[in-house]
């Protein structure tokens, strides 16, 4: 008998246990079978609820495969602007690490800084600044980032907006000079950015020197051919879905195609490839039904252009993103899959 | 076409582990023990017919089944019945149980004549027959058989299903390779009984030796045809079945039959043919077992009755297993004892050890939508696990949680660890509680 309720302990049902070790006290049957199990209260046979297996792929590993994806982008960066690009990096990622250490100190939440979402953030926030920009303004916007973007909505999975592009959005409008100085590869002389050629004569001289990444811009504006070969990788591991990255070229080079201007060379230069690679696909601010990306996505994509063509600023990828992140919710709600919707 | 069916994909492609593949089927002689459940099927539990200190043999009926949906249960050998009491039911329950002494004489009962080809009897007569054996769905849902061979609405495709989507288990597989003229036979006994236009086989990619046996055999024969399934999961539920091979759309709370549709397990078809051709009734079970505490995992075709500690004696076990799964890993029961019986549905016998098993460590909903994407019913798992975590089980309802399949995927591909299919159960099950109790009311 004892061997009966011995092996029914589990730790995920005690409540069950109970009840059937009472019934089995009620029966008291006897069993002559051959045990091959033998009973073992420290090892008894644990009883769970199905699914009984599990994808590799966790939280912590897409986060690291993300930030390990962005390394040729940085590498890049770091090569073409040298020392000022990789304090830049270097500020960016402490401050947003420091800043997430904290936040979960003072909201009493355990620290989670090897889940890398916040070293994720910080890198991401370095990747959308000029290589310039003193670094204190850096580790500035980083804490807004983590501080204002993340835990001010209650941390990891509860941000409405993408934290990086709040960092850079607060930098945008307080440093506006500093932020909008873009040095030249190799050089220490700031100049004008591939955008601004664009937005006056609707194409780029030099669209092989757009793909390499040899051009004026923030650290990871630069290199097209690092940034996808990162987003291949991505892609390629599941972590990130293609309908996003698909959705904002189409949105773009569409757009364009109307305005009569470059397609190509839109989608080469500024933060376009770095915002649909790695900005918009953000899991927690983008949508999660399959017609809702689309829609996200196509939405980024015409957004972007019109900031371009016909808004003050030159650039607009990150405002685009900002803006559908606020709109995600609703996405969700409008493009409910077949099953789901309410009845 | 192909870009179509791309698109239209729906599930996922999780590891098939199907390492048994290539082994064939062995036989497993008897216990001396046998444990006989009265509940081994959807629907009201049978009624037993023998009592203690009966003479039974191979085939006799020890308990008979009890309104329209429930099943006969038979001995697998002869010998004595020695209790009848509750017992540990592999799904955790204690059902009354015939516990049959196995004289090891293998006495033969007498079975009703086998006819050499199906099309000799009466639709009614296959029907009574199957409804007489026993017969189960034989996949894992154990919905009795004979009650989709009366449907209510006129069938014109019969789909056998040989997909066997679960990991690990190769059972079905097997069957198709080794059981060919069994199969034969039932498709030809189904589309008669039914009276169907069509009966197509449907048979997973990853299983190409079947397809091309089968492909060969259904141009020789003719009165079937081979469907060939993505390797995707969860491609064997019915609901994502039916639509990918007919187009037919399922709507919410129907089944197949609704769109003149039913569908039957290779397993539960060769079963049917066993019936029909030797009078045998659902004695014998092929199943998987395997897992990483067995010695030598193997296919076998195991007397229903058998404790799974005599079939994990014949394989030979190399450590302690934490944990005996019933069925495939996606969703197999967990056991509580080795000494619960095989019953009519038990697809697979897996001995995990801790080694294999997967701990929830639950995080934040990162709101990747993978769970979403991967839904095969366009379900939002994420929203119904929260929804009935907190109790909120109306709102589910009107979310659709009661069209939940229970495949595993949205657990299976949640990268926070939230266990979203077991909270989604729950809630289905508190759902379908209540409208019970409403309608009782």
């Amino acid at each position: 008998m004892a061997r009966w309720i011995a092996r029914l302990v589990s730790d995920r049902t005690a409540q069950n246990h109970a009840t059937v070790a009472a019934q089995a006290q009620e029966h008291e049957p006897e069993y002559e079978t051959t045990q091959v199990i033998e009973t073992d209260p420290g090892a008894a046979l644990l009883v769970t609820p199905g699914p009984h297996i599990h994808d590799t792929l966790t939280a912590q590993g897409a986060m690291l495969s993300v930030i390990a994806a962005l390394l040729p982008a940085t590498g890049v960066a770091i090569y073409l602007f040298g020392l000022p690009a990789l304090w830049v990096v270097v500020a960016s990622i402490a401050g947003a690490m420091a800043t997430e250490a904290l936040c979960q100190w003072a909201r009493k939440r355990p620290i989670t800084l090897w889940d890398g979402s916040a070293a994720l953030t910080g890198l991401l926030l370095a990747l959308t600044l000029p290589p310039t920009l003193p670094p204190w303004m850096a580790v500035l916007g980083a804490a807004v980032a983590i501080g204002v973007g993340k835990h001010a909505f209650g941390g990891l999975g509860a941000n409405p907006f993408n934290p990086a592009l709040v960092g850079r959005a607060f930098l945008g409008a307080s440093f506006a000079a500093p932020m909008s100085a873009f040095a030249l590869p190799f050089d220490t002389v700031t100049g004008a950015t591939p955008l601004a050629e664009i937005a006056a004569t609707g194409t780029y001289s030099d669209l092989w020197a757009l793909f390499a990444g040899t051009t004026g811009g923030s650290l990871g504006e630069t290199s097209a051919v690092a940034l996808l070969a990162g987003g291949a990788a991505l892609l390629w591991r599941g972590v990130i879905d293609w309908r996003i990255p698909a959705g904002i070229g189409i949105g773009t080079a569409a757009v364009a195609w109307i305005a009569g201007v470059d397609p190509v060379a839109h989608l080469l230069s500024g933060g376009l490839l770095l915002g649909a690679i790695f900005m918009a696909t953000d899991w927690v601010t983008s949508p999660i039904t399959r017609k809702g990306k689309w829609i996200y996505a196509l939405s980024i994509g015409v957004l972007t252009m019109v900031i371009r063509l016909w808004a003050a600023a030159p650039e607009g990828v990150s405002f685009a993103i900002l803006v559908m992140n606020g709109a995600t919710p609703l996405i969700n709600a409008l493009t409910r899959p077949k099953g789901s919707r309410k009845r | 076409m192909r870009l179509t069916r791309w698109w239209s994909r729906k599930g996922a492609k999780i590891a098939h582990a199907k390492e048994t593949s290539n082994l064939a089927f062995e036989p497993l002689a008897p216990p001396a023990l046998l444990y006989f459940p009265v509940q081994q099927h959807q629907g009201a539990p049978a009624v037993p017919v023998v009592k203690k200190g009966d003479e039974v043999r191979v085939g006799q009926l020890l308990a008979r089944a009890d309104g329209p949906v429930s099943a006969n249960v038979h001995s697998s050998v002869s010998g004595k019945v020695k209790r009848i009491e509750p017992v540990l039911h592999p799904w955790g329950i204690w059902s009354t149980t015939i516990v049959v002494e196995n004289d090891g004489e293998n006495r033969m009962a007498e079975l009703p004549p086998g006819v050499k080809d199906p099309t000799e009897l009466s639709p009614e007569e296959i029907q009574r027959r199957v409804e007489e054996a026993g017969i189960v769905g034989m996949g894992g849902a154990m919905f009795p058989a004979a009650v989709k061979l009366k449907p209510k609405a006129r069938v014109d495709t019969v789909i056998v299903n040989g997909a066997e989507c679960e990991p690990v288990l190769t059972c079905d597989h097997r069957t198709m390779l080794e059981r060919t003229d069994a199969l034969l036979y039932g498709m030809k006994a189904l589309r008669h009984a039914l009276g169907a236009e069509r009966v197509v086989l449907a048979i997973e990619e990853n299983k190409p030796d079947a397809i091309r046996l089968y492909r060969e055999l259904s141009k020789v024969y003719g009165y079937f045809e081979v469907y060939s399934l993505p390797a995707r999961y969860p491609y064997g539920a019915e609901r994502v079945l039916v639509p990918e091979v007919t187009g037919r759309a399922l709507s919410p709370g129907k089944y197949p039959d609704s769109v003149g549709v039913v569908v039957h397990n290779v397993a539960t078809v060769a079963a049917i043919a066993d019936t029909l051709r030797e009078g045998l009734p659902l004695i014998r079970r092929p199943l998987t077992v395997a897992g990483g505490a067995v010695k030598r995992p193997a296919n076998m075709v195991v007397p229903v009755g058998t404790p799974i500690a005599h079939v994990l004696e014949a394989v030979g076990l190399k450590e302690r297993p934490r944990e005996l799964v019933m069925g495939g890993p996606m969703m197999g029961i967990t056991v509580a004892s080795d000494e619960v019986p095989v019953i009519k549905g038990t697809s697979g016998i897996l001995a995990r050890t801790e080694a294999e098993l997967h701990h929830f460590r639950e995080s934040a909903c990162l709101r990747c939508g993978r769970c979403v994407d991967t839904c095969p019913v366009g379900l939002m798992p994420t929203q119904l696990a929260r929804l009935s975590a907190r109790g909120r089980f109306d709102e589910a309802d009107r979310l659709g949680v009661t069209e939940c399949i229970e495949c595993g995927l949205c657990s299976y591909r949640c990268p926070a660890d939230l266990p979203l299919t077991q909270l989604i159960r729950m809630g289905k099950r508190e759902v379908l509680k209540k409208a019970r109790v409403k309608r009782g009311a």
